[in-house]
């Protein structure tokens, strides 16, 4: 250990009791860090400990109601501002029904509010579940052949404009959606 | 080996985290002077230091179910106490120089009246010439005896950092003396 170190070690130690048998060593043989170890040591008694910090007796007792004053007073603070174990639960409550409300709400849009998506179709989107594109494409294709066909057989070949007017809206649009109104024409 | 009086303050902080008050005053009574010493000397002013005890005891109470016993209760008041008194000192930039030493010596024999005055007006002459962080933590080492690894978990800093911060307070003091000493 060369004398750099040991000094940090002296000043590491500074007011510590340190059995160091290096330090000691080093002590013993080199004058410089001894003087510099006494020198310190004996700062270090001039320092007291914190029994010359201590408050006296009434002091203490002062602090001591200071303290328990300001307890009492956050205690109070506390019971008076207590939240029942219910109020904790209304703003989730109020999330969850907001959320609900809103899908309520846009489910009543989707079914009445926007007549693009009519009874048929969401019919049509329960009965198509579980099959292929191709599939679903097929059984429309048969689904309004069989349509024009029904109706087609109501009427004479030159009727077909009657046709057309006895279609309900609805119906209509149907058609309209997944034909040339023209073809049939 | 845990000691009957580490013993009994257990038995107390966890009567008073079940919210025995009787118990929580006892504890502040074992530790007070400790955390005034430290507030006092960190500060250089006894009615900050005070109104800084009081601030950690109740800072402590509120938050003492949080107090796990994996550290000694010491311990995490010095640490509530350093945090409280480290944000006073940079909040109002507290380098006091107007100390009121001869407030808290109340005995009645002059020579000793005149030893703590001088003491005090070095020591806190000294502490108030170190920055703050090197206060709290030559506070810990010399005067709560802490071994640096203790003093690095109650402050929050490195090891490295606490004994560097450490050596540079002793350094000063060094050089202070010595420069004295050349003028007498």
């Amino acid at each position: 250990m060369n004398c750099n170190e040991v000094k940090d070690l002296i000043f590491e130690s500074f007011g510590v009791q340190e059995n160091n048998e290096t330090l000691q060593k080093h002590l013993s043989s080199c004058e410089d860090c001894r003087k510099l170890y006494e020198a310190l040591a004996a700062q270090a008694q001039d320092f007291g400990t914190d029994k010359n910090f201590e408050l006296n007796q009434s002091e203490q007792a002062n602090l001591l109601e200071k303290i328990n004053a300001d307890i009492d007073r956050q205690e109070i603070d506390k019971a008076v501002n207590i939240t029942p174990a219910w109020k904790s639960y209304v703003p989730m409550a109020a999330a969850i029904l907001l959320v609900l409300g809103v899908g309520f709400i846009s489910q009543l849009i989707f079914k009445f509010g926007s007549g693009t998506d009519t009874a048929t179709n969401q019919n049509d989107r329960v009965a198509y579940v579980g099959l292929t594109d191709e599939d679903i494409t097929e059984i429309k294709s048969i689904e309004l052949d069989e349509f024009v066909d029904q109706y087609s057989s109501q009427y004479d070949i030159d009727d077909e404009i009657n046709m057309l007017d006895d279609l309900s809206e609805e119906e209509y649009q149907y058609l309209n959606e997944n034909l040339d109104i023209g073809e049939i024409l | 080996m845990r000691t009957d009086s580490q013993n009994r303050i257990d038995d107390l902080i966890k009567e008073a985290q079940a919210g025995d008050r009787r118990a929580y005053s006892e504890l502040v009574k074992i530790h007070m002077n400790k955390i005034q010493a430290l507030t006092y000397k960190m500060t250089g002013d006894s009615d900050t230091a005070t109104d800084l005890t009081q601030e950690t005891f109740v800072a402590a109470w509120t938050n003492l179910k949080t107090f796990k016993f994996e550290a000694k209760f010491e311990s995490w008041l010095y640490r509530i106490a350093y945090n409280k008194t480290l944000n006073s000192l940079k909040r109002e930039k507290n380098m006091v120089s107007d100390y009121d030493f001869d407030q808290h010596i109340s005995t009645s024999n002059p020579e000793t009246d005149l030893y703590q005055k001088e003491l005090k007006t070095k020591v806190l002459s000294f502490m108030q010439g170190l920055p703050t962080e090197q206060r709290g933590v030559f506070e810990l080492r010399f005067y709560k005896e802490y071994s640096f690894a203790e003093i690095a978990d109650t402050t929050g800093k490195a090891l490295g950092t606490v004994k560097t911060l450490y050596r540079e307070a002793v350094k000063k003091l060094y050089d202070t003396a010595e420069k004295q000493r050349w003028r007498t």
